[in-house]
């Protein structure tokens, strides 16, 4: 990785005995797009104010440009955020808002006019700068908020929940547009949402906050496929849990109640763990075994759930655990289930991960 | 109109209460003011003609516009601190604003001859502890009036200033700070504009209010801070001069609502109040 343009280092936020951040460590490159992703109350906003400067953190140290943030106030920044309810100033037109920020930094009045134009051009608002805020709709209002907090150039910009407002289609529109908007201008990036579908499609990396932590940094793909927590498993995609015992470590590997996977993290021989594998990874054996997997369930077909390109088979097996499993349309109807009907399941070992069960 | 036509008799006892306790007066005056001693515009002429009256008239708005603007100066960081403040200094706030309120308009006046007056409690203090020789004259001159109106008049300012700064969303302060702006510059281009409505309706209150007022200029000030209410009330009284004092009176009332308009149409135009 090139020279980091910000990092937190072990950065932290105590209100009295709660921490609302701890152990925050992350580096993020030049043009990166990172997310924070989490649940309620995780402690993304707290971390992202920690960078902005509206919160001081009460431990660590923040860097921006090989430069450390804390002694620099909040308007010596530069850096760039967008607010969940955009924050535009409802006294002020649209341009008057874009134009703002350039005042603040003494940019005389005939460029100002000629950035702003170009801004609101970039969000594809030309000509509504002499509109009032509220005279225009969620996503236009999202345009400006993202237009104001680009228009000077900052080399970093924060978005916190920028999209929650909005309906879903919406939403997924301007999830592509911020995309093409962090391309094109090569700004760096750091977004914050508890959607994990937003998270996958959007980031380059994600950072998994749950309880104020960090529970793991990676790429899409990493999270997705290697989780390194039942917390990331189970918050990333949809997973089923066989929980029990690590059995069998060694190595990369290991087994919970007989069952082989890759260990997602250090185990000791005994610790309580689970083993969890992806429903689309979870096969419907139809007389013979798939090829490749190495383990095998059977149980009891719950309940079969068309989905149109694919079909969902809840199954419980033996000991009452409910799993479910994800079939493409075709191979779906090479097997035909039952309600009340045993079944049979197996999966590859490489495709399941032990995971320490907290 | 967002009453149903088959409901207005709702408003039935209003409207007859205005129109036999405020309307039918008011033509009373307004016909007094133009026919006596004889038809037409005299009465009016003294009005605006005589240097006593002018003075007087000048008074009264230079009175109420610098009760305005101390209420204003007071009031704001008053409702600044009730909005930002845990509940309990809020509620204790809050409390102490409104206690004038809660006791009578000359009870108050009274109270401020007791503290202001040459023998009062602040001269008797100052002269005690030897940083005055002589007592001040704190009372029956323009800032005893001011004063007295001030406090008086101070929850019509805190309270639509209260109400309004308790509805502005921290984020835009974040924001302007966010965007550049050191907090002085924040406050002045993003935090005090939108305060804006609130700073209006409590302007207008106070500044209407003062210009009727009578007891507090009557007790705490001094010849030369006669309002337009005591000298009407001195016209009927000593004289009973009742068409000049009718004169008076419509001025009164005229002037009131031409400000009210214009401010409110002030508002109307900037689109403020949203
Ligand atoms: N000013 C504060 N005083 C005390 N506790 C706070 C304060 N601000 C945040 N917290 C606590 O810190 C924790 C993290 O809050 P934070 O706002 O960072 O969560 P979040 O991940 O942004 O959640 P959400 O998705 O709901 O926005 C929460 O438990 C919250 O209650
Ligand atoms: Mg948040």
């Amino acid at each position: 990785m090139t020279e980091p343009l910000l990092k937190l280092d072990n950065i932290g936020k105590a209100y009295g005995a709660v921490d609302a951040a701890k152990d925050i460590n992350l580096d993020v490159a030049p043009g990166e797009f990172v997310t924070f992703l989490g649940p309620s109350g995780s402690g993304k906003t707290t971390t992202l104010m920690m960078v902005a400067g509206f919160t001081e953190p009460t431990a660590g140290h923040i860097h921006l440009g090989g430069k450390p943030l804390d002694p620099i106030p909040v308007w010596k920044r530069d850096i760039g955020m967008v607010f969940q309810h955009y924050a535009l100033f409802p006294h002020m037109s649209v341009a008057q808002n874009v134009s703002f920020p350039l005042e603040m930094r003494g940019v005389s009045k005939r460029d100002r006019k000629q950035q702003v134009e170009q801004a609101l051009e970039m969000v594809g608002l030309s000509g509504f700068g002499k509109r009032l805020p509220k005279e225009l709709s969620g996503g236009q209002q999202q345009r400006v908020a993202l237009a104001r907090a680009m228009v000077f150039r900052p080399s970093l910009l924060l978005m916190d929940e920028p999209l929650g407002a909005l309906d879903k289609k919406l939403r997924e529109h301007m999830q592509l547009e911020i995309m093409h908007l962090h391309k094109n201008m090569g700004t760096t990036v750091i977004y914050v949402t508890h959607d994990q579908e937003e998270a996958l499609v959007m980031s380059d990396r994600i950072a998994v906050f749950n309880n104020g932590r960090i529970e793991q940094i990676g790429s899409p793909r990493d999270l997705y496929e290697a989780p390194q927590t039942k917390f990331v498993a189970d918050f990333i995609g949809e997973t089923n849990f066989i929980t029990g015992k690590a059995e069998a470590v060694s190595g990369q590997g290991a087994r919970v109640r007989g069952l082989a996977g890759q260990l997602g993290t250090d185990l000791n021989e005994g610790a309580p763990a689970v083993l969890a594998i992806r429903p689309e990874r979870l096969h419907v054996v139809n007389g013979h075994a798939v090829e490749g997997d190495d383990n095998s369930l059977s149980g009891t077909v719950r309940e079969v759930i068309y989905l149109g390109q694919s079909r969902k088979a809840i199954i419980a097996l033996e000991d009452g655990t409910e799993v479910s499993a994800l079939e493409q349309a075709a191979q779906a109807e090479a097997t035909a289930l039952e309600v009340g009907a045993p079944a049979a399941l197996s999966f590859r070992a490489r495709d399941a991960r032990i995971l320490a069960d907290v | 109109m967002t009453l149903k036509n088959r409901n207005l008799w709702l408003i039935a006892p209003a409207v007859t209460l205005i129109g036999v306790c405020f309307l039918y007066p008011v033509l009373w005056l307004l016909q007094r003011s133009v026919s006596e001693p004889v038809w037409g515009l005299q009465n009016y002429e003294t009005v605006f003609g005589k240097a006593v009256y002018v003075g007087v008239l000048w008074n009264t708005a230079s009175i109420a516009g610098a009760t305005t603007l101390l209420c204003a100066l007071i009031g704001f960081p008053v409702a600044y601190s009730m909005v930002h403040s845990r509940p309990w200094i809020r509620k204790l706030l809050i409390f102490v604003v409104l206690i004038p309120f809660w006791t009578s308009i000359l009870v108050r006046s009274f109270a401020w001859l007791v503290i202001l007056q040459r023998g009062g409690i602040i001269n008797d203090l100052l002269i005690g502890i030897g940083l005055i020789a002589q007592p001040l004259d704190l009372v029956y001159n323009r800032f005893g009036v001011l004063l007295g109106m001030v406090q008086i008049l101070l929850p019509f300012m805190v309270f639509p200033l209260f109400s309004v700064m308790a509805r502005i969303d921290g984020s835009f302060f974040k924001a302007a700070t966010n965007l550049g702006a050191n907090p002085l510059r924040a406050f002045f281009r993003v935090y005090l504009p939108l305060t804006m409505p609130g700073l209006a309706t409590g302007a207008m209150l106070v500044f209407i209010i003062s210009l009727g007022y009578f007891i507090t200029p009557e007790m705490l000030g001094g010849r030369g801070d006669t309002m337009i209410a005591q000298l009407i009330f001195q016209r009927i009284d000593e004289f009973g001069d009742w068409p000049l004092a009718s004169a008076l009176a419509i001025v009164l009332l005229v002037g009131t609502g031409l400000l009210f308009i214009v401010i409110n149409s002030i508002f109307k135009l900037r689109g403020g109040r949203s």
